[in-house]
């Protein structure tokens, strides 16, 4: 079979955006839309929602063959300031929200019966670790894992899970402190000289999604300019 | 069994290359502490012979044999050096590399064929012909034994050097497959990954302060040191670890953990929510 634009065309597939209001979930339905998927935007609801709200948009656009999700708390504080409170809802926000999405999906897919494909969005900290980062690195190599586990379990279902490793992105300059020479020196770190843009993250969730890339599953892409493999 | 007794390496035969100075040197002397019989390899004999000296001087057993591990054929010799001497190799530490030879000042588009091959016979081909001997004479004996192998931190990393980080890249990749193909044996194979370590004490001021400088820029704080190598390389020659084969053990002050900035970095968020 050649491999043609087809591959990424989404015409008639139906795409659940989840957390529409991140600059990474927003250039995903971008274009997921562009792509030619009906489309629907949700922003982040609170943990203990998220399955019902799932649920009720796949009913509402009658099917669901693609769930992005791409919640995203950030939260840079030393360990022993961490509150209980704000360890839990670092960890509700980045990773349990995830969770249950991809929860009330897979049992949506499955009902179907016809497969699907679910990409999630992260960050490399979740491979990596820096100082002030522990709780929020913790919950996204616990999406990591997410991501590994659930494809085991749910290939036989013909749906695929892969996820979007998110590096520097310009959305995240509250992150660092430009008044620091030393988080200048971050931004300078990747191979590719600039923080990454929203319309670096569309285009791979668009080939995750398409038909192309049915036998890859379980896979953490980074999309970090080359933060991760240089020395 | 006490658990400092399965470090004990007491009647075990080890062969170690490059043992003339730095890093190997460090891990024959404390296979040698730990009880082992020791061949020292390296290509400058007088470097071997003091290595083999300062065995002596700690009571132990050594022996040094000159060796281009870049020739399969003096590899081999090594190996039946240590049989001749001992009657059986246990451990054979494929440590003998360099990256000097990458960092010749050519663009990558211009690097030569003779500068990527005489890396690659230094630090890859020569723990190809190590692995082979060592496990030729394990096999053919039956009891099993260890291979360390010994790449770099470079590569797991893109560098500008690359030669060298390919090279290492591959032994990576080599030692999972014997540990693979030799399992059935009884021989382990690991390899060790250093980081940004000291091949000795600075020879003077200079060298001490761009050390520290270094070292600023490794989550520890500090460059490694030589000797930190031979505790490491003890414990994957030892039954300490006698269900650990085909594993990677980076030893870098922390160094390849975090890389998504300089060490000095620290995020900062004032989050007012919570």
């Amino acid at each position: 079979m050649g491999i043609d634009v087809e591959h990424f065309d989404l015409t008639g597939r139906n795409a659940l955006v989840l957390s529409a209001e991140t600059p990474a979930g927003q250039a995903i339905a971008d274009a997921y839309a562009e792509a030619g998927a009906r489309v629907m935007r949700l922003d982040t609801p609170s943990p203990g929602d998220v399955g019902g709200t799932v649920k009720h948009a796949a009913t509402d656009v009658g099917g669901l063959q693609i769930l992005a999700s791409a919640p995203d708390r950030f939260l840079a504080k030393p360990v022993t300031a961490i509150t209980p409170d704000e360890a839990t809802e670092v960890f509700l926000a980045n990773y349990a929200v995830q969770f249950y999405a991809c929860q009330a999906a897979i049992e949506v897919m499955r009902q179907q019966g016809n497969g699907g494909t679910i990409v999630l969005v992260t960050h490399v900290l979740g491979e990596r670790g820096l100082p002030n980062t522990s709780v929020y690195a913790a919950a996204h190599g616990a999406v990591h894992n997410l991501i590994r586990a659930l494809a085991q379990e749910i290939a036989p279902a013909g749906i695929s899970i892969n996820g979007i490793a998110l590096g520097w992105m310009e959305w995240m300059h509250d992150r660092l402190d430009r008044a620091d020479e030393e988080a200048n020196r971050a931004l300078r770190f990747p191979i590719i000289k600039r923080a990454g843009l929203p319309e670096d993250v569309g285009p791979i969730a668009v080939w995750l999604a398409g038909t192309a890339v049915r036998y890859v599953t379980g896979q953490i892409f980074p999309v970090d300019g080359g933060l991760t493999q240089h020395l | 069994m006490d658990v400092l007794e399965t470090l004990r390496l007491d009647g075990k035969t080890a062969v170690v290359t490059g043992a003339g100075r730095g890093l190997g040197k460090a891990m024959a002397k404390a296979l040698a502490a730990a009880g082992a019989e020791l061949v020292c390899a390296a290509r400058t004999p007088a470097q071997i012979d003091e290595t083999v000296q300062e065995i002596h001087a700690a009571g132990g057993r050594a022996l040094a044999v000159r060796t281009d591990v870049t020739d399969s054929a003096q590899v081999n010799h090594l190996v039946d050096a240590c049989i001749d001497a001992y009657g059986k190799i246990d451990i054979m530490v494929a440590n003998a590399g360099g990256g000097e030879g990458s960092r010749g000042n050519w663009e990558f588009w211009e690097y030569p064929d003779e500068a990527f091959e005489d890396v690659l016979a230094t630090n890859l081909k020569s723990n190809f012909y190590c692995n082979r001997a060592a496990a030729r004479q394990m096999v053919a004996r039956g009891a099993g034994g260890v291979i360390i192998n010994v790449a770099s931190g470079t590569a797991l990393r893109g560098n500008r050097h690359f030669a060298y980080p390919t090279a290492k890249g591959g032994v990576i990749s080599l030692t999972k497959s014997v540990a693979t193909i030799l399992g059935p044996h009884k021989i382990r194979a690991n390899v060790i990954i250093p980081g940004f370590v000291l091949k000795g004490p600075p020879a003077n001021e200079r060298e001490a302060e761009l050390a520290k400088r270094h070292g600023q820029m490794i989550p520890v704080r500090r460059l490694g040191e030589w000797w930190e190598l031979g505790p490491l390389c003890v414990f994957l020659a030892s039954d300490a670890s006698q269900y650990v084969t085909g594993q990677s053990f980076i030893i870098d002050g922390g160094g390849l953990a975090g890389g998504l900035g300089p060490t000095g970095f620290v995020p900062r968020h004032t989050w007012e929510d919570c």
